[in-house]
């Protein structure tokens, strides 16, 4: 018991809980008025001697000596009304009190001093004879629950485990309560870390535990502040990548205990390491975003980890790794790309992404009015009559490359089909500098211009370039780490690399930037004048990207570049597959990355028509392969939520790697389908934040007229549990005028004023 | 597709026609082809599309033949100011407006600052071992050149020989190219190899024939070598036939024009539309 506790029992006999559950009452009886009124006599009577009294002529004096000797006079009156607090205790055994046990994995953090939180658990609730356990069985009825997910009874002591892969308290407080529905109950004692790992909001269950004026007692193990340990906090990975992707991955990594010290971290695609990177660990707990580069070689679902090197003294080494599910996806991506005139950049361009197995580059270029050379297409009636002039045919691409070609060669809804291409479909558009693109082509005032995220002014006409800028490349803070602009192993080697590019030129004025566009590259010229040169902005559902050189195959042929070198390939291939990224298709399947085993789970698939209207009269049918090949067929059925938008559900039997494939079809004609991967196994969120987390336990405790508790103060939780006044309780009357403070205050009082008139002169 | 063919060569005449009094198609003379050259600057003045046409040592001679010089300049003037009325490319213009082209020996860095070299009277170069390397070079980081104007056996033997030292033939074989290749349907579909004469020999048989070997020069040829990255075409020949004199020359007489330049600027179009695109 703490200090506080001891000391404050000692002086005034009962525990705070009955000060404050309690009522107080005082005695007004006949006698203690009589009392009363001679007491306020002899006040009367002390007053008027010592005003009476003018030896000293100090008024001070007089005033402080009569102040103590009414404070006395006060004291004693006080104890004649015989004061008394009114508390409603629980009636020994006739009450049940449920104790919640956290068995989670948390729990073997060993930072109960020094010692695993589960320790304190065994000690003091671990048997019938364990302190707090005998202290509430003396006076009730124990029902003792496990709980990580879900709270289940313990029926015996050693079926704690402390393996539960998670910590979810709202379900975990919602099921004790359905069982002990009907039951009297004084209370529920939750003893835990707090680290809720669910999503799961307390407020409901706290309004279940209000309703019924459950008092939940919350114990709170482990220590608030953390011990030395390095933690990988989080991890930005995109769901599906193509194969052969350069990712580059945002890895977030947290430490206390450890700064300044200098760790590696590893990227591993099912235990073989693609990327790695060593990082300075600064000051004490600030994160630090560690950008890792690393390629997807590998095909189908992989489970990615992200790992730090553990240390020799850690706390917790569980969480120097997470995982991360990424489908790598082995297929071919179209992309449109229409050249307005013939020139080298659709050569070179296309020469280097053309080992690309994952990208389909449809070149269409307008050789002269009306002619147009169709390259890589895959039937003779692709792309027949040159650019295309519907949505169907155009929202086919996943992403448009528009070269030197001015808005004149569109018609208007053309253009406005372009920008539909990006805003609606969600495909990428990427504009390339040239004597026709941006403003030289007339796209002022276009609805191509609103999706460029460079700023064209509408009053711009369509005129011939007035100048040429020869510009050195050099990538700004954000195109250090962007996966396009990355044409070394490093983002140091990168930044090097291309200042060692050979100069490119660019035609078009510069263009002011758009609010909300983020630059990648600039380019400064012969006079030192900078210039956007990659820029790009979301734009609805897509991206718009604006590259304004002409002559990026300068990178390639340049005397000055040796075959070897793969800058101009990389820089292409990344950003081809950059404006694919993420293109949605006809049919998109969203579900959760992981479940626990036997959990169920929601499959939600956005389903449009090939010109991108959403759709919500379509047959919609989820095909969900198990672990082990099973096969399961799930229904999925229009929300009403929202338009296109249909949701299943379906069970996860087994542990391991669930493939879900959705089909759409309407009037018997088939839409598309989508796939989307997810894993069932057990989760390791436990070990992430492992902190005791005293905050939702405070929470709980004061929001159900519980109490918060530590291991030091849990000694009186028994004590507090019984005057909780829930359940059957019986009336008891706890009387004050005998504790100790009122004989302590009182002595204070005559001391003190022997005192002063000791020290004034007057004893 | 004859029909289609009949329609582009229409337009090039009519293109031949309008144009027929443009200065730029009759300066040109003896004193002209020995007149200075224009070696490409370290820094192409702006990056529309340029002729750069390959200095080269002569280690033989062949009859009419002029060495690197064969055809220069007015065969790539003439094209270029063709190309730019043909198709929608843009062609590097000097502040006159006239058309643009250079001279790069294999040993320049300038060379790789163009994607497309032509070199003619190739049945007379002779490659050092530097120069063979740095062609190979140029081809195998995506140039692209074509060789034209060169009759014969010992012209091809001559031509086989060199480029093989840059492009050995057991890496990189010549092929006869067939014309379902997509080179011949870029913009005009070819449909056979024009045999063209120059226009000395044209006048000298009165337009007889148009084997200036005789039968050592039975028929033109389209030949390749092929990236064998990708299978591009790099290399193009022309082999026993002087297209770019169709070009050079398409002023000089109506008749020579008429019977020419339509099939040699078609090729041209297709052969250098495909080189930007592939």
């Amino acid at each position: 018991m703490p200090l506080f506790d001891t000391l404050f029992q000692a002086l005034f006999t009962y525990r705070p809980v009955v000060f404050q559950e309690g009522e107080f009452r005082l005695d007004l009886s006949a006698s203690t008025i009589a009392a009363a009124v001679v007491a306020g006599v002899v006040m009367t009577a002390a007053v008027v001697t010592y005003r009476g009294v003018r030896i000293t002529g100090r008024l001070r004096d007089r005033i402080v000596l009569t102040v103590l000797r009414m404070a006395v006079v006060a004291v004693v009156l006080f104890c004649l009304f015989r004061p008394t607090l009114i508390v409603r205790a629980a009636v020994p055994q006739q009450n049940v009190v449920a104790v919640l046990l956290d068995d989670s994995r948390s729990m073997q953090v060993p930072d109960w001093g020094g010692q695993p939180r589960a320790n304190f658990i065994r000690e003091q609730f671990g048997a019938a004879t364990s302190p707090v356990v005998k202290a509430l069985s003396e006076r009730f009825l124990v029902r003792t629950f496990r709980f990580s997910s879900t709270a289940t009874r313990a029926e015996a002591k050693d079926s704690l485990t402390f393996n539960g892969s998670q910590t979810r308290l709202a379900p975990s407080l919602e099921s004790a309560r359905n069982e002990l529905a009907g039951l009297p109950v004084s209370g529920v004692v939750l003893v835990s870390d707090g680290a809720d790992t669910s999503d799961v909001s307390l407020t409901d269950a706290l309004l279940g535990l209000k309703a019924q004026k459950l008092p939940v007692f919350t114990v709170g193990v482990g220590s608030a502040k953390p011990a030395r340990d390095i933690q990988i906090d989080r991890v930005s990975t995109p769901k599906a990548v193509l194969k052969d992707a350069a990712l580059m991955l945002n890895i977030v990594v947290t430490h206390t205990g450890y700064a300044g010290k200098t760790v590696t971290v590893d990227v591993e695609d099912e235990g073989r390491i693609v990327g790695s990177q060593q990082v300075q660990l600064p000051g004490e707990n600030t994160p630090v975003t560690v950008r890792v580069r690393a390629v997807a070689t590998d095909a189908g679902p992989r489970v990615f980890k992200f790992r730090v090197t553990p240390q020799p003294d850690e706390a917790v080494t569980q969480n120097n790794v997470r995982e991360a599910l990424i489908e790598v996806r082995d297929r071919k991506e179209k992309i449109l790309y229409f050249e307005g005139e013939p020139r080298f950049e659709m050569k070179f361009l296309r020469r280097a992404v053309a080992d690309d197995k994952n990208l389909q580059v449809v070149a269409l270029q307008r050789t002269a009015d009306n002619k147009f050379l169709r390259i890589d297409v895959d039937n003779p009636d692709e792309l027949l009559g040159g650019f295309p002039k519907t949505r169907d045919e155009l929202f086919a691409y996943r992403a448009l490359v528009l070269g030197s070609v001015e808005a004149g060669a569109f018609t208007g809804d053309q253009l406005q089909m372009i920008a539909d291409f990006v805003d609606r479909r969600g495909g990428s558009l990427l504009m390339l500098g040239g004597a026709r693109s941006f403003g030289e082509g007339g796209y002022g005032g276009t609805p191509v211009a609103d999706a460029l995220p460079l700023l064209i002014d509408p009053a711009t006409r369509a005129s011939e370039p007035k100048g040429l800028a020869r510009l050195q490349v050099s990538p700004t803070r954000a195109g250090e780490g962007h996966a396009v602009t990355q044409v070394a192993g490093t983002e140091a080697a990168s930044a090097a690399r291309w200042r060692q590019l050979p100069q490119v030129t660019a035609v078009n004025a510069p263009l002011p930037l758009k609010p909300g566009a983020t630059v990648l590259l600039n380019g400064t010229d012969e006079g030192g004048r900078t210039q956007t040169v990659l820029a790009w902005q979301q734009y609805g559902r897509g991206k718009a990207v604006a590259l304004t050189l002409q002559d990026t195959w300068q990178w390639q042929m340049n005397a000055a570049i040796s075959l070897e070198d793969q800058t101009h390939e990389n820089f292409w291939r990344q950003m081809m597959r950059w404006l694919v990224d993420g293109v949605p298709g006809v049919v998109e399947v969203h579900t959760t990355e992981r479940v626990e085993p036997g959990e169920p789970v929601t499959v939600e698939a956005d389903v449009v028509d090939p010109s991108f209207v959403e759709l919500n009269d379509a047959a919609v049918i989820a095909h969900v392969i198990a672990p082990g090949g099973a096969t399961v067929n799930v229904p999925m059925a229009w929300t009403g939520d929202r338009d296109g938008q249909y949701r299943g559900t379906f069970v996860s039997t087994d542990a391991g790697a669930y493939e879900v494939t959705v089909d759409a079809s309407r009037g018997g004609t088939q839409l598309g389908s989508g796939t989307t991967f997810l894993r069932a196994g057990p989760s390791d969120a436990e070990y992430f934040d492992a902190t005791m987390h005293d905050a939702p336990l405070r929470r709980i405790a004061e929001e159900t007229g519980g109490r918060f508790y530590t291991p030091d103060t849990v000694a009186g939780l028994a004590e507090d549990v019984r005057y909780a006044g829930r359940g059957v309780t019986s009336v008891e009357e706890r009387e004050l005028w005998n504790m100790p403070i009122v004989l302590i205050g009182l002595m204070g009082l005559v001391c003190a004023e022997w005192g002063y008139r000791r020290a004034v002169g007057l004893a | 597709m004859f029909a289609r063919r009949r329609i582009a060569l229409l337009v090039l005449a009519a293109v031949a026609a309008v144009s027929s009094l443009a200065s730029a198609q009759f300066r040109r003379g003896f004193g002209e082809r020995n007149g200075p050259v224009r070696m490409a600057p370290a820094i192409m003045p702006d990056s529309d599309f340029t002729v750069c046409r390959i200095m080269y040592t002569s280690v033989r001679r062949e009859a009419s033949g002029n060495g690197w010089r064969t055809d220069y300049p007015y065969g790539e003037i003439n094209f270029m100011t063709r190309l730019s009325q043909l198709t929608k490319t843009r062609i590097s213009r000097n502040a006159a407006r006239e058309p643009q082209q250079w001279v790069v020996r294999l040993t320049d860095d300038t060379l790789f600052n163009c994607p497309y070299v032509v070199a003619s009277d190739v049945g007379t170069m002779g490659l050092s071992d530097i120069e063979a390397r740095r062609l190979r070079l140029y081809l195998e980081k995506g140039g692209f050149l074509w060789v034209d104007d060169f009759w014969g056996t010992a012209a091809w033997a001559q031509w086989s020989r060199e480029i093989g030292k840059a492009l050995p033939p057991s890496e990189f074989p010549i092929e006869d190219v067939s014309l379902n290749d997509p080179i011949f349907s870029t913009q005009v579909n070819v449909t056979r190899i024009p045999q063209i004469t120059n226009i000395q020999f044209w006048r000298g048989v009165d337009g007889t024939t148009t084997r200036e070997r005789g039968s050592d020069s039975p028929e033109s040829s389209f030949r390749a070598i092929r990236d064998k990255r990708d299978g591009r075409i790099m290399v193009v020949m022309t082999f026993n036939t002087d297209v770019a004199d169709s070009w050079e020359r398409e002023g000089e007489d109506p008749a020579y024009f008429a019977q020419f330049s339509p099939d040699g600027y078609a090729l041209g179009v297709d052969v250098l539309l495909y080189a930007m695109t592939h």
